[in-house]
């Protein structure tokens, strides 16, 4: 074991290969997030509309994309863009040939739909009296979201949401099922090439864990700065 | 004290004598579906060139057909080290790498290599051109040394790699020949291109072999005993006719 560690880390083809799966692994993790948190604000507000036509599609959304697992999703996505006619002719095929793109789309559309659903908690949760108030102040809709509802949901909304982003960060390791070379598509190389199961996967796990602690990290500074008034002394 | 070191002791001896144990069943490793070789018939049997050699060679020595455990490629030696199965049979070429983790037996076939693409491809100007590659073959040792200029894509099934093909996301894909030529039977538009590749011997090895543990040398010189046996009684020929218009016998 000691013999084919040193074998497997002093070749610096390792470190570069497990480099570039880190930055794979961080940046589609990260991408998704931005795209997927970026949808689910306004389709949280959909979501509480007492609006059936509005509150409906939405709802669908996040029903489908809650209910199926991931690594479907992105079969789906992947497979399934090369079954429409003529596309591989057309501009999209840039796009679309590599697995990158495919991959981001389903991760975004997978986070965008557990965030819709963490937010819409958050805004329903919001004390009645602090909207009366608002409205008391003459606030028009718009403005009652917008200094009232929104800045309170997003802060109640962080420790759910820092559980979103390790569960995505975790189901990011599927990406490498679709040729992506993320973390753990280096890990399956390197297990390859040195016939080393335990020493491949195990040091990508404490990446994992790592990079784990660190969003552990950032999300309890967040919550000591914006949640302050809500932790008990 | 001197009871116990005796007690341990004769355990050991009865191990070791466990260990040179006459083999009622063999459980084979194989990597499915990789056809001609070994693929599911409709009905879900396991089949194939290879499972119906490696059912000889296991008649030969324990009377009865190989118990067959399907491993993934990637994790094959692994598994094989692991004792999941005791040999692998499952078309492993001979070279220098895999020689110092397993024991091999006498090859048995040998096959070329090729590319197989949907329009032009030339491998001697493949510079940033995608080709799949079944991960951890000698097909991925030869593109990772010679091609390393062209975008390597990586599967772990060599199915996989055939839906991409088709899907139009590969330019090419370098594969065994005859499963190359199995796979992309019914498709007009994807051909191999170029000759069939051989060279260097270095990278794809003397033959397909068995693989076994280290310590395993007798169960290996049995294999290469029974396929000895199977070439000379002119089995091995009927069951290669089945399944290749070549000659591909070692």
């Amino acid at each position: 074991m000691i013999e084919s560690i040193t074998e497997i880390f002093s070749n610096p083809w390792t470190w570069a290969h497990y480099w570039d799966g880190f930055v794979m692994t961080v940046q589609l993790v990260f991408i998704a997030l931005l795209i997927g948190g970026s949808l689910a604000v306004p389709l949280a507000i959909m979501r509480t509309s007492s609006n059936p036509f509005i509150n409906w599609p939405v709802w669908c959304f996040t029903y489908v994309f809650r209910g199926t697992p991931l690594l479907i999703q992105l079969y789906l996505i992947y497979y399934g863009v090369t079954l429409i006619d003529g596309i591989q002719e057309s501009f999209w095929w840039v796009i679309l040939k590599r697995a990158y793109y495919p991959c981001l789309i389903a991760f975004a559309l997978n986070t965008a739909a557990y965030t819709t659903e963490i937010f819409r908690g958050a805004i329903e949760a919001t004390p009645r009296g602090e909207i009366e108030a608002a409205k008391a102040y003459g606030m028009s809709w718009g403005k009652r979201m917008k200094r009232i509802v929104l800045p309170s949901a997003f802060r109640r909304a962080i420790p759910a949401y820092s559980n979103e982003v390790i569960f995505m960060l975790h189901a990011s390791a599927i990406a490498s099922t679709v040729t992506i070379i993320d973390l753990l598509g280096a890990a399956r190389d390197v297990y390859a090439r040195y016939y080393a199961p335990f020493e491949a996967f195990i040091s990508i796990g404490l990446i994992y864990l790592s990079l784990t602690f660190a969003i552990l990290a950032v999300f309890k500074q967040l919550e000591k700065r914006l949640l302050g008034h809500l932790q008990p002394r | 004290m001197k009871k116990t070191l005796v007690a341990i002791a004769g355990a050991l001896a009865l191990t070791s004598a466990v260990e040179a144990k006459d083999w009622d069943t063999i459980r084979a490793g194989v990597d499915a579906p990789y056809p001609p070789f070994e693929y599911k018939a409709p009905d879900g049997t396991l089949t194939g060139f290879e499972i119906e050699l490696g059912n000889e060679v296991c008649k030969e020595i324990t009377g009865k057909d190989c118990d067959w455990v399907i491993q993934a490629w990637d994790g094959i030696i692994p598994g094989l080290l692991a004792r999941k199965y005791d040999m692998i049979f499952s078309s492993m070429s001979i070279n220098e790498e895999r020689q110092k983790r397993v024991l091999f037996s006498a090859p048995y076939y040998t096959t070329p290599s090729a590319f197989f693409a949907p329009g032009a491809f030339d491998p001697a100007n493949a510079k940033g051109k995608r080709i799949g590659v079944q991960r951890a073959t000698i097909q991925d040792t030869y593109l990772t040394e010679f091609l390393a200029d062209s975008e390597i894509v990586r599967y772990t099934t060599a199915d996989d790699m055939v839906v991409d093909i088709k899907g139009g996301r590969l330019d090419a894909m370098f594969v065994d020949a005859p499963v190359g030529l199995e796979m992309l039977g019914d498709s007009a538009d994807i051909k191999q291109v170029g000759d069939f590749v051989k060279e260097p011997v270095r990278i794809f090895g003397e033959g397909v072999g068995a693989a076994f543990r280290k310590r395993d040398t007798e169960l290996a010189d049995k294999v290469s005993a029974a396929l000895e046996k199977i070439k000379a009684s002119g089995k091995y020929d009927e069951i290669m006719n089945r399944y290749f218009d070549f000659d591909i016998k070692l």
